[in-house]
């Protein structure tokens, strides 16, 4: 009976319309993910496309959207009967319960099962197709596709399967089947989220999570590019606990089914209405008055109608418990956000309304759409589905009436879900006890940003479920298209004119506000909402009202719908707002602006690179003096710019062409040289040629004036971020300033982008060895240059360059606005490298040792200005005392909007993100202070980078990134303390060895760092504060003081690592040479780990303490492929009172802390210490690169 | 009043659920009778507007219900064959609601009209129950009430009585001969009965066909003096089959009695007075001797 019941249920599924359109939607979107390259799940930079890693990925995303599978497959088994109203009928047949729960569950698992191979056999099939790129395939491995299938894709179908068997089977209802699907992902991945904010919750997760996400991500997380394609994830330790645990979990439900199944609950139903009240007329034959009321049909019936009927719509998905329960759904999805989200460092930011809507925005990203889809055909077959709609449809009403009031009614879900979350953000706010709730900002974020978007698929949704008069394809249809208009996304096919109810992002900042982007917004939504009204018009005129009608039949009866001339006007009006909308943004977007697909910009830039990258060797002269008169117009967002260059011939040949590029975009008012003249020019590519007459002989100098405008008229399709804002403008002079030869900016560097043109990889940087690029440096084509502008900007505002203020007036425009005019001088030479900001500024300043300090700030940021000022004390005065005296007398720090999140620092100017230390919440001395760390490493970069700037070959971020890594670490030491500093390393280290797995080409040894921020800056902080810890923090900052000696100010050569090592080879002396080989010139990790300890009191009080440590040594190719090697290295071994994890500076914790020579791969360590320990760790503070720093500490067993 | 002519209607799957349909029906009741797949419902929505027909045309007095199907609607009572209620809704306020919808949008009229026909109904003492805890009866009862509503010309009502108990089926027979006096009442039902009791005219529809129409008892006048019946063994049946023309078998107290279509007497049959029951099973047999022939 079991085996005819689960091979009815498997043979009755097999070939069902569902069965076959899900497993043709999965396999074409993994078959699309893998084959097309614009897409890449799991896989890209140099990973294989076909990589264990990519299949494992693809298996464990899909089984998570793949829940719908036994949604569909298992609990229908069950809701079926109850569907169709078969229940009775077959649960009075002879079956036995068992059976019957056991022999459903097992057909429908079987055919979920099948399903989802699909997911394997398109990955596989996918990976064959000959146009994949050769060199991103790997061997395939056969039984990886099923041993994954079975350990992630199967288990997970199980256990999504049997819990919403197990609801559908108590509840019996589909409205709360479907909730509990909606709620499992919900609640997945508000789990995602918050392991990802926090990652000391990551093993737990790693334990529980029920797809494997996170246990996978914990076992890989260190995986680098080497083992992403060699290595598939064993089935062991928390893989196979997590995997066990949810079989067992699965299985416990399914004998809670097998018990708890009774036939007889089928009639529930039933033995409710038999308590239905049963009256009647004493007598059958009675006379009958027939109520006479003639109905009046006109506009004002219509009108009530449709309130009627609204009111009847919005109580129909009130009055559900499937929506109270996405109510609650939508807060579980948004609360963590507000009290955990956008930590940066395990440090909070302050609750500012901008960063709540931001946790809204990102937690709402795809629920609406689940959410508007579900509605729509959940309304659109209200009717139906209650056995009404021919009563409802007899009458009438007309039929706009039921369709409007249908899409207004899914507006109340929309509007209801998302105004929940927004007043619990404000309510989160206050609990924070942050008293600046911005509701205006809720309510215009809350409408454009995420009612309106989620209101126009609505539209579209309700216009499916009309046109394919079938509810699951009107769904599947809404899914499609959202796959095709990413796909399209992809391909290049981006003009937001005809992908539905797209629209430019409109980031919002705290000191721009809505800026320039609400309104462009609203012009988009305008279009698109016009095109909703155009679908509704048809939705209600080719709805089948009534029986069900094939389209064809319906769309001829278009035409008569449309003569009715209320709907004749609404579709004109449609018809007519879509073209001008339509229009206004098609003037905005591609004729005010160039309109380019991503792929056309990328032809373009190859078209450059071929026709021009001759002119990068071309001798050319070299910029020595710099004067410009900028004026910025921060209303218009627009600014111009006189410039004037001194040109010096520094080769030794006679030149008699002078090249001269401009950053995409500019308008190029009018350029001349003196002694030279106009040859050709470029438009398209913004490049000029200039012929020397007389030619310019070595030594000689010429002037070079130009005037640009940077314009940004309307708004563009995609890009609106624009330098120049109506508060906080920031730009540079790469933007539309005269570049002296080949602009670099233009070459497309990612290595598949130029295969796809035909272009030749490019090296990310020039060997190091290579000594004719010692001569120039990665950032301009200049050298040294003098630096003075004026800069004016409107009343409001002021406007800062580098340089000292030398005067400050006040102008009167030629349309009679006031101006604020400044002049600032540089006195000494600067890299040829300098921003222009301008805002409407508070200041808080101090003045120290004759360095005056700056920070200028939007005036409701006030919380760390404080704290950023005596950061630059501290950096300052310790750069000074150590490496170099300071080569300026003034210090700014100056806030620009949030639409960029990083700080970078201009001589004497560092511009810093609102978002990235303004808003922090410092108020807990035991988070890490990064707004110090940020201050203290743009500080360094005064030193680092204009003092001593390297050379554009390998190795050259070192020098600069990694060195303000170095002494924003020895700033912070000093002001935080070694226990601070641990913690700070342990993100660092983790941010290093996470990113090794993304790595595009390879990994190189710091020294010859390719630009590669993970090296430069991670591993260049963990490796850096080790070397001072084993060879001297004197010793290391000795180093320093000789390189900037030697290299200050010198383009003849720029400095190298090489000359870093050589001056540290010195310094250090012999002994030192295996570390510093190992640090810089290798890939070098351990594995340190603290077995076990005990400690046994002794006569004298004092304790015994062992402990038993593991240590390996490895090293690393490029690749990230480890040998193992001897280990032989002095490695701090510490007793401690406290777990470090909680220890601060100065709280007397650490009993015993010295380097012990470790030699051997398991060593006993005995030590005698003072007072009771409590941990015992080798290399406690995480000072060496070490592959799992979590094991190095252990607690120590007393023993008698 | 309402002339239907030509109506076909072929389904996707092949079915013909109308086939040339052409009635005239006056005012008063109309029974269309008919076995179950016949072509009734098909041909019930197709007057109430809810499904189009492939040709053919309708006329309900001056309205054309194919071109302007709101105009027929506003004069429209459909109580369909099967219907479902909201879940957690009262009579009155469903009713109240489908008022609105049927363009009784004045409140003070409207509260009377309901109340009006939920006393007729006899339903008001359950008004505010949710219509989904109702019995079958009652629920049909609430069907007529709505399809009542806005003193409809055209009233359809699809399979009323299925499933009513004798003492509800009385009291809905009732109902409907009150309303059916002034203006056009169709009856749809496969239950000879319900016609026999309350209509003037009816109309017999088999495979999408109209095989039989007048007034019944002109239908049962055709078949005076040819119907015979006998009481039979079980296993003479096969035999007398083939033999006669039988038109039904049905056991009367555990015994066989067939009755048969004959010109005479034939061996061992009586006399039988015909009645609506033999000119349905006369008119559905035919059919499925034509059929069978074909």
């Amino acid at each position: 009976m079991l085996s005819k019941i689960a091979g009815f249920e498997f043979r009755f599924q097999l070939l069902s319309p569902a069965s076959i359109a899900i497993f043709a939607i999965f396999f074409l979107l993994v078959f699309g993910g893998v084959t097309i390259d614009q897409i890449q799940v799991g896989g890209g930079g140099s990973v294989n496309i076909n990589s264990p890693n990519a299949l494992t990925v693809n298996i464990l995303i899909f089984s998570v959207f793949g829940a719908i599978i036994p949604t569909v497959f298992l609990s229908s088994g069950v809701l079926r009967d109850f569907g169709f109203k078969t229940s009775e009928l077959f649960y009075s047949r002879p079956v036995r319960e068992f059976d019957f729960v056991l022999g459903r569950f097992i057909g429908g698992f079987a055919i979920t099962a099948a399903v989802f191979a699909s997911v394997p056999l398109a990955f596989f099939v996918g990976s064959l197709m000959p146009w994949l790129d050769p060199e991103l395939i790997g061997p395939t491995v056969l039984w990886w596709h099923p041993y994954l299938f079975a350990v992630f894709g199967l288990v997970n179908m199980w256990v999504v399967g049997t819990i919403l068997f197990t609801v559908a089977n108590l509840t019996r209802s589909t409205v709360v089947t479907y909730s509990a699907f909606v709620g499992l992902l919900v609640l997945y991945f508000v789990g995602l989220g918050l392991s990802q904010a926090q990652p000391t919750l990551r093993e737990t997760f790693a334990l529980i999570d029920p797809f494997g996400f996170n246990t996978f991500n914990e076992m890989t997380r260190y995986w680098t590019v080497f083992d992403q394609n060699e290595r598939v994830v064993a089935f062991e330790g928390v893989l196979m606990t997590n995997r066990l645990m949810w079989i067992g979990i699965g299985f416990a439900l399914l004998v809670l089914n097998v018990v708890t199944f009774r036939f007889r609950r089928g009639g529930g139903k039933v033995s409710k209405k038999a308590a239905a009240a049963v009256a009647g007329p004493t007598h059958a034959i009675s006379e009958f008055d027939l109520p006479r009321v003639t109905p009046r049909l006109d506009a004002g019936s219509s009108i009530a109608q449709f309130f009627a009927r609204l009111s009847f719509e919005v109580k129909g998905v009130v009055m559900n418990v499937a929506f109270w329960i996405l109510l609650v759904l939508g807060l579980l999805n948004t609360i963590p956000g507000f009290f955990l989200g956008n930590e940066i460092y395990g440090t909070a930011n302050y609750p500012v309304t901008r960063i709540m809507v931001q946790v809204v925005e990102g937690a709402f990203s795809w629920l609406p759409f689940v959410v508007v889809i579900y509605y729509a055909s959940e309304v659109m077959w209200r009717e139906r589905r209650f056995g009404f709609s021919y009563i409802v449809d007899a009458t009438p009403t007309p039929s706009w009436v039921f369709i409007s009031t249908k899409f207004l009614a899914l507006g109340v879900v929309i509007t209801a879900l998302i105004t929940v979350s927004l007043v619990a953000a404000a309510l989160s706010q206050l609990l924070m006890g942050f008293d600046q709730v911005e509701l205006g900002q809720y309510a215009i974020r809350g409408l454009v940003g995420m009612i309106i978007p989620a209101a126009l698929v609505a539209a579209l949704a309700i216009f499916a479920q009309v046109l394919f008069n079938n509810r699951w394809l009107g769904m599947a249809a809404l899914l499609v298209y959202q796959i095709i208009s990413i796909v399209m996304g992809n391909v290049g096919l981006d003009h937001n004119l005809y992908n539905f109810g797209s629209a430019p992002g409109a980031p919002y900042s705290d000191m721009n506000g809505y800026g320039h982007f609400l309104g462009m917004q609203l012009w988009f939504y305008a279009y698109w909402g016009f095109w909703s009204l155009l679908l509704l018009t048809l939705s209600y005129l080719l709805w089948s009202r009534g029986s069900l009608t094939a389209i064809l039949r319906r769309l001829a009866a278009l035409p008569r719908g449309f003569a009715q001339p209320g709907t004749a006007m609404v579709g004109l009006i449609a018809i007519a707002g879509m073209i001008s909308t339509g229009g206004w943004i098609y003037y905005n977007t591609n004729i005010l602006n160039s309109y380019q697909s991503s792929n056309a910009a990328r032809a373009q830039a190859a078209e450059y690179e071929r026709q021009y990258l001759h002119l990068q060797d071309e001798p050319q002269p070299t910029i020595v003096d710099t004067a410009y008169e900028v004026e910025i117009y921060p209303s218009e967002r627009r600014y111009t710019a006189n410039g004037h260059y001194e040109l010096e011939n520094q080769t030794g040949e006679t030149l008699d062409t002078l090249w001269i590029s401009y950053g995409q975009g500019t308008n190029v008012l009018d350029q001349t040289l003196e002694g030279g003249s106009l040859a050709s020019a470029d438009e398209e590519f913004y490049l000029y040629e200039f012929t020397m007459d007389p030619p310019l002989a070595p030594g000689e100098s010429r002037s070079f004036n130009f005037q640009v405008e940077r314009a940004n008229p309307g708004f563009r399709n995609s890009g609106n971020v624009t330098t120049v804002n109506y508060n906080g403008t920031f730009f540079n002079n790469g933007e539309s300033m005269a570049i002296v030869g080949f602009n670099g900016n233009w070459r497309l560097t990612d290595r598949q982008q130029r295969r796809r043109e035909g272009l030749d990889p490019i090296d990310r940087a020039f060997p190091l060895e290579d000594e004719t690029h010692w001569y120039e440096n990665g950032i301009t084509n200049s050298h040294y240059v003098g630096f003075r502008s004026e800069v004016c900007t409107s009343a409001d505002q002021t406007a800062i360059a580098p340089g000292y203020l030398e005067r400050e007036w006040t102008e009167t425009d030629d349309q009679g606005r006031a101006r604020n005019c400044y002049e600032y001088v540089m006195d000494r030479t600067i890299l040829n490298f300098y921003s222009w900001l301008s805002a409407d500024y508070a200041v808080a300043e101090r003045e120290t040792d004759g360095i005056l300090y700056q920070v200028f700030y939007h005036p409701d940021h006030a919380w760390n200005v404080e704290r950023m000022l005596e950061a630059g004390e501290d950096s300052i005065g310790y750069f000074s005392e150590h490496f170099s005296p300071f080569q300026y007398r003034q210090y700014r720090i100056l806030e620009f909007p949030a639409y960029a999140t990083f700080a970078q620092s201009f001589p004497n100017t560092i511009p810093f993100s609102e978002g990235i230390g303004f808003i922090a919440n410092l108020s807990n001395p035991a988070d890490i202070d990064y707004v110090y760390y940020v201050t203290a490493h743009e500080a360094a970069h005064q030193w680092w980078a204009h003092q001593v700037m390297s050379a554009n070959v390998q190795g050259g971020t070192m020098l600069v990134e990694t060195f303000a890594q170095y002494s924003a670490l020895m700033v912070m030491r000093q002001a935080y303390g070694e226990d601070h500093m641990r913690r700070f390393l342990k993100f660092e280290l983790d941010s290093y060895l996470s990113a090794r797995g993304s790595e595009s080409i390879e990994e190189l040894p710091l020294y010859r760092v390719e630009n590669q921020p993970y090296v430069h800056y991670r591993k260049g902080a963990v490796i850096m504060y080790a070397l001072q810890d084993y060879v001297g923090e004197d010793v290391v900052n000795r180093v320093m003081q000789r390189l900037i000696d030697q290299r200050a100010y010198s383009s003849d050569p720029y400095a190298t690592t090489l000359d870093f090592l050589r001056i540290l080879r010195e310094e250090a002396g012999p002994e030192w040479e295996g570390v510093i080989h190992d640090f810089f010139e290798r890939i070098v990790l351990f594995d340190l780990e603290a077995s076990s300890a005990t400690a046994t009191q002794r006569e004298d009080g004092r304790w015994d303490v062992t402990l038993e440590i593991e240590a390996h040594k490895f090293e690393a190719d490029g690749a990230g492929q480890e040998t193992e090697e001897d280990i032989d290295y002095l490695i701090d071994i510490g007793v401690f009172t406290e777990n470090l994890d909680d220890a601060y500076e100065g709280s007397d914790h650490v009993l015993y802390m010295e380097k012990h020579r470790i030699d051997e791969n398991t060593m006993r360590i005995e030590l005698i210490v003072d007072e009771q320990p409590l941990y015992v760790g080798i290399d406690p503070y995480n000072k060496l690169i070490d592959r799992d720093s979590d094991d190095n500490l252990v607690r120590v067993q007393i023993v008698e | 009043m309402l002339e239907i002519n030509g109506l076909t209607k072929t389904y996707g799957n092949g079915v013909r659920a109308m086939d040339g349909v052409t009635l005239s029906i006056p005012k008063g009741m109309f029974g269309l009778l008919g076995p179950n797949g016949a072509g009734k419902s098909t041909l019930m929505r197709t007057l109430a507007t809810l499904q189009y027909p492939d040709s053919g045309t309708i006329q309900f007095g001056d309205l054309d219900p194919i071109k302007e199907p709101k105009a027929l609607r506003a004069t429209l009572g459909y109580l369909p064959q099967d219907f479902g209620v909201y879940p957690r809704m009262s009579a009155r306020a469903m009713l109240d609601h489908l008022a609105v919808l049927k363009g009784i949008t004045n409140g003070k009229e409207r509260k009377q009209v309901v109340e009006s026909l939920l006393e007729q109904t006899n339903l008001k003492q359950h008004a505010n129950k949710s219509v989904a805890s109702y019995s079958g009866g009652m629920r049909q009862r609430f069907g007529i009430a709505q399809a009542l509503l806005g003193d409809p010309q055209l009233i359809i009502v699809d399979e009323p009585t299925a499933g009513l108990d004798p003492e509800e089926r009385n009291r809905f027979h009732n109902l409907l001969s009150e309303i059916g006096e002034n203006v056009v009442v169709i009856l749809s039902t496969h239950i000879v009965e319900d016609v026999a009791d309350l209509c003037p005219n009816m109309a017999i529809m088999n495979q999408g066909k109209i095989v039989a129409k007048g007034a019944p008892t002109d239908l049962i006048k055709e078949l005076e003096g040819k119907v015979y019946s006998r009481t039979v063994a079980k296993a003479d049946l096969p035999a007398l089959r083939t033999q006669y023309n039988v038109i039904s078998e049905r056991l009367v107290m555990g015994q066989v009695v067939i009755r048969v279509i004959a010109d005479s007497a034939p061996d061992g049959f009586d006399a039988a007075t015909p009645d609506l029951e033999d000119v349905y099973f006369a008119t559905i047999a035919e059919g499925r001797q034509a059929a069978a022939a074909a």
